[in-house]
């Protein structure tokens, strides 16, 4: 029984701990850090320390969320950023360096990076 | 000089003070407070979404018969652009409340129409207010022009000097000219500034 138990609660969290990631969000027309705030509010239970795990470069306009503990899909990712009040034009997906070492590459995007900066030119 | 050390107290006490959005991120509130010599606002609002939040305010207009008003209402954000480099918005708000001032007393009413654009290195902003009460309407138009100096980082202060335009026929029939300084950092926002006609201006914001 106990067996089961902790069988159990390691397959719930299995997913949690495997598939942790690091999220870049490109997102147009955040000029200031008062503009992250609202990020940082709609993320905070997605990450441990919403103040150190989500920041923003104002240059690019890319914030990146460092080791979420889920997977979040690209509906609930851009329904937080309409909640702060922006868009995100493309999301990319670091697999998390720390759980996962052996594979650093890019799992999905639906507009890569290079293609906002394509666009932002 | 109450306001002021009121103004700072509230800067001493609060660890976050914020922009001039009247609608910001869904769940957040934002504290708002205007204070010169002749008048003093104070501002508090949620926003239910990134587009609608309610809003209580107080407004107090000293040389206009000590006219104060307590009001409830809407701000509402009718359009964004979301620019590479920059971002503009519209918004509109209406309120209803109670008024009094040294002759009369009894309902008011306000509606606030605002836009601004802002990127990282100029801001601009408009708005228009009107106050209603019974046979009386005062109407206030607000312009503001700012240019930052330098383009601050994240975790950086951020700093503006930016000219404020201020036409109350009811208080004073002049352009009132402010130029001022503005500062945040993180999400605490301030502004000190004199009108050329010597008056002291001061905000404070606080995003939660």
């Amino acid at each position: 029984m106990m067996k089961k138990i902790i069988l159990g609660l390691i397959l719930c969290f299995a997913p949690t701990l495997l598939f942790a990631e690091t999220l870049k969000i490109y997102i147009p027309g955040m000029v200031c850090p008062l503009c992250l705030v609202g990020v940082q509010k709609q993320f905070k239970k997605d990450v441990a320390d919403p103040k150190n795990d989500i920041v923003f470069d104002l240059e690019s306009k890319i914030v990146t969320i460092v080791n979420t503990n889920k997977i979040l899909s690209d509906k609930e990712i851009n329904k937080k950023i309409k909640r702060s009040g922006y868009e995100a034009k493309s999301i990319e997906r670091l697999s998390d360096q720390k759980e996962k070492p052996q594979n650093n590459t890019i799992i999905e995007s639906n507009l890569s990076l290079d293609k906002a900066e394509q666009i932002k030119k | 000089m109450k306001s002021f050390v009121l103004a700072f107290a509230l800067l001493a006490l609060t660890p976050k003070v914020s922009l001039a959005h009247p609608v910001i991120y869904q769940g957040g509130s934002v504290y708002w407070g205007t204070f010169t010599p002749q008048v003093n606002i104070q501002r508090l609002s949620y926003s239910v979404t990134p587009k609608l939040a309610v809003e209580a305010h107080s407004n107090r207009f000293k040389s206009i018969d000590n006219y104060q008003d307590y009001q409830l209402g809407l701000n509402v954000l009718i359009k964004k652009w979301l620019n590479v480099d920059s971002q503009a918005n519209i918004y509109v708000g209406a309120y209803a409340g109670y008024y009094k001032n040294e002759i009369s007393n009894g309902f008011t009413y306000q509606g606030m129409l605002m836009g601004d654009w802002e990127s990282r290195s100029l801001y601009t902003a408009a708005s228009i207010d009107s106050y209603i009460s019974e046979d009386d309407i005062k109407l206030r138009y607000t312009h503001r022009v700012g240019v930052a100096p330098y383009k601050a980082e994240m975790g950086e202060l951020q700093s503006w000097l930016v000219l404020k335009l201020d036409y109350f026929k009811a208080m004073d029939d002049r352009v009132m000219v402010t130029p001022m300084l503005r500062f945040f950092y993180n999400n605490v926002l301030w502004e000190i500034g004199s009108s050329i006609q010597g008056d002291f201006f001061l905000t404070l914001m606080v995003h939660y």
